[in-house]
């Protein structure tokens, strides 16, 4: 490394400038760090994804001054329909959960990120965009990334550094973070204008799409949506072989009910496949002198595919943890360490539970009995929406009794 | 314990030497430097007192010492005997007096026993200074002196710098850095000292060999610090390094002090450096 006796100069350097990566240089400016984002991309740039945001989500961009942005550029939403292969169908209010938002907002990506990227730089995060870091090295003093910024090689120094580089597994593999290909989601989506029957509720279907797995209609607009799928390779799904994930986008549009809305529509854009890692329960959460946050931690909900919750939520608490290794001013290796069992407290059984979910109730057999159930027993539809939405104890609900309750049709 | 906000505020609000070179550093190692800081500041206020005699201060400045020599963690620091110690003399010391305790928690709790070693020694030697009306005679003392109150800053800044930097600053530099900074201050404040009955000079001696005494520390330091690569210590004592020199000068010009428009521009260049 470069023979300095200069202290790196930045206290953490954080590598993607998403939602976690962002937040993160949010919280971390906040508290006095000098903190480098760097991203390959400059901002605003597009991200694909389904763009909607939990309460929980809402909560943390409420803390971070950004909630009144999020309502002008996104677009409310109070109720849930879901759509079994049987012709089952419920609809589910937003459940009002502690001092929660008792609503979700659906926001493109491009917007979204670009606020919670403005918040960071306002805070007095440095950005340094069009950068690609292809590795990081522990140090006596810190970490060194090398890379690349506008073709130019590059070597920055940091004291510590979190890694936020999303689904894209280059990084976590050439620092050897990560050994294994993880299993990923499958994804496609699409923007569309002019769909018809538009509500202020999101749809989830259960209908001609492979299982586990679901399409989906997010209204961003009362004429434009963010259509889109996302399904398991693996499980029953697998016997559904599809080609890739546009086909599946081709065939759950095809399907009457998604037809019909989209009879007058144009699509704003081509479809957009995408993989997505859901695999936190037994994912890699540090390494090098970094701390991994929102996906590159595989911290998306293995329900429902949502991620951006789970990015701002673990980019805060990795801003903590850090604040407090600066507290304690050690930065031993059982720091790290402390940080992965902070994320399992956090995170695991939620993870763990939603993953059983989706293995027990999304097939042909159970999730048509499961929604029937629920439009008769209040209690397992406030279960059921709190499990879409992630609320940690959610898992109350999974009680043998209910499953009997389900399978018996009650 | 203080916030970084606060730290940095009350740092603002006592230093117009050191605010700049502080926040400046990296965090960890900022921490731990304004933490040492605010707690040498905060004994430096009872030293320096105006009012309170030295009897007072002496009780004042062992009860620091002792109260921080029987800490044995951050989490579990007393902050209460801080306060019962204080609480005759409320009205009359300074908020970063009165605030010590948590000063003292401020820096990270790896290297927070050096810095209340540092504080409990300097306050037990400001203490006998007091008590003996900083009686200076012989450059023995003078030596003592500027040690007692400077030097062993520069030591405090080496093991700070060695823990967090890994690297290695001599310390004989580093207290002679402590020494020349201290003797300039006497120089400036001689007026001031005199009047309140206190002479740091000693016995016989000359302005000229003050300033002399003063360019040979100060001088030592420089010239080891030229060897040194550019590092964050080189650039946390250019500001109070040029700030003494130029103090130096101006004062062998026969003025009074360094212009307010010298220490801009001191200040200004190193803000845009």
């Amino acid at each position: 490394m470069a023979a300095t006796l200069s202290s790196p100069k930045h206290d953490i350097a954080i590598i993607g400038a998403g939602p976690g990566g962002s937040s993160a240089a949010y919280f971390l400016t906040k508290q006095g760090y000098n903190v480098l984002l760097l991203d390959k991309a400059e901002f605003p740039r597009h991200k694909t994804c389904g763009d909607g945001l939990t309460p929980r989500a809402l909560d943390i961009l409420s803390e971070m001054g950004l909630l009144e942005d999020v309502h002008r550029e996104g677009f409310r939403i109070d109720g849930i329909h879901l759509f079994a292969p049987r012709q089952q169908h419920l609809h589910m209010p937003i459940p009002q959960k502690e001092n929660l938002p008792n609503y979700l907002v659906t926001i493109p990506r491009f917007k979204l990120d670009q606020l919670i990227f403005e918040r960071a730089i306002q805070a007095g995060a440095i950005f340094k965009g069009k950068t690609n870091i292809h590795n990081i090295e522990k140090t006596a003093r810190g970490i060194l990334i090398s890379g690349k910024h506008n073709q130019q090689n590059i070597e920055i120094e940091a004291r510590m550094g979190i890694i936020a580089t999303g689904a894209n597994l280059k990084l976590l593999k050439n620092t050897r973070i990560i050994k294994r290909q993880p299993t990923m989601i499958m994804a496609a989506r699409q923007y569309l204008d002019g769909v018809s029957g538009l509500s202020r509720n999101v749809a989830a279907y259960f209908d001609g799409i492979p299982l586990p797995g679901y399409g989906w209609v997010f209204p961003i607009s009362d004429t434009m949506a963010n259509i889109g799928v996302g399904y398991w390779p693996h499980g029953i799904a697998r016997h559904w072989k599809p080609k890739n994930a546009n086909q599946v986008f081709n065939d759950f549009i095809a399907q009457e009910t998604v037809r019909e809305m989209l009879k007058n529509a144009i699509a704003l854009e081509p479809v957009k496949g995408f993989p997505i890692r859901m695999d936190f329960p037994t994912a890699a959460t540090f390494g090098q002198g970094c701390l991994l946050v929102g996906e590159a931690a595989g911290l998306v909900n293995p329900l429902t595919g949502e991620g951006i919750d789970f990015a701002l939520e673990s980019g805060r608490l990795a801003a903590e943890h850090i604040q407090g290794m600066f507290r304690r001013g050690d930065f031993s290796s059982d720091d790290f360490v402390a940080y992965n069992a902070l994320l399992r407290r956090h995170f695991q059984r939620l993870f763990v539970m939603l993953a059983r979910i989706r293995k027990l109730y999304i097939n042909p057999l159970l999730i048509s009995r499961f929604i029937e159930s629920a439009q008769n027993i209040p209690d397992l539809q406030l279960m059921l929406a709190n499990i879409i939405l992630g609320h940690e104890d959610a898992a109350a609900g999974v009680a043998p009794k209910t499953i009997r309750q389900v399978l018996l049709g009650k | 314990m203080a916030s970084y906000s606060e730290a940095m505020q009350m740092l603002e609000l006592t230093s117009r030497t050191f605010y700049l070179p502080i926040v400046k550093l990296p965090a960890g190692l900022r921490d731990a430097v304004a933490a040492g800081y605010l707690c040498l500041r905060a004994i430096d206020e009872i030293e320096d007192h105006a009012t309170l005699d030295g009897q007072v201060k002496a009780v004042l400045l062992h009860g620091i010492s002792r109260i921080l020599q029987a800490q044995t963690s951050v989490e579990r620091f007393a902050h209460a005997e801080f306060a019962q110690l204080f609480s005759e003399y409320r009205d009359e010391l300074p908020e970063v007096t009165l605030r010590i305790g948590e000063w003292a928690c401020y820096a990270p709790t790896f290297i927070a026993p050096r810095v209340w070693e540092a504080t409990a020694t300097m306050s037990d030697r400001m203490a006998q200074w007091a008590v003996d009306n900083w009686r200076v005679d012989n450059q023995s003392d003078l030596d003592r002196y500027t040690y007692g109150v400077a030097g062993a800053v520069g030591l405090l800044l080496c093991d700070i710098w060695a823990w967090f930097e890994k690297v290695q600053i001599h310390r004989t530099h580093a207290i002679q850095f402590g020494r020349g900074l201290q003797t300039v201050n006497i120089l400036r404040n001689r007026v001031d000292d005199l009047a309140r009955g206190v002479d740091y000079f000693p016995d016989g001696w000359s302005f000229e060999q003050m300033f002399t005494y003063a360019r040979e520390n100060l001088d030592g330091f420089s010239s080891y610090a030229k060897t040194l690569p550019l590092t964050t210590f080189m650039h946390f004592v250019e500001i109070p390094r040029s700030l003494a020199y130029a103090t130096l000068e101006a004062l062998e010009r026969g003025e009074e002090k360094l212009s307010r428009q010298a220490v801009l521009n001191i200040v200004g260049a190193f803000e845009q450096g």
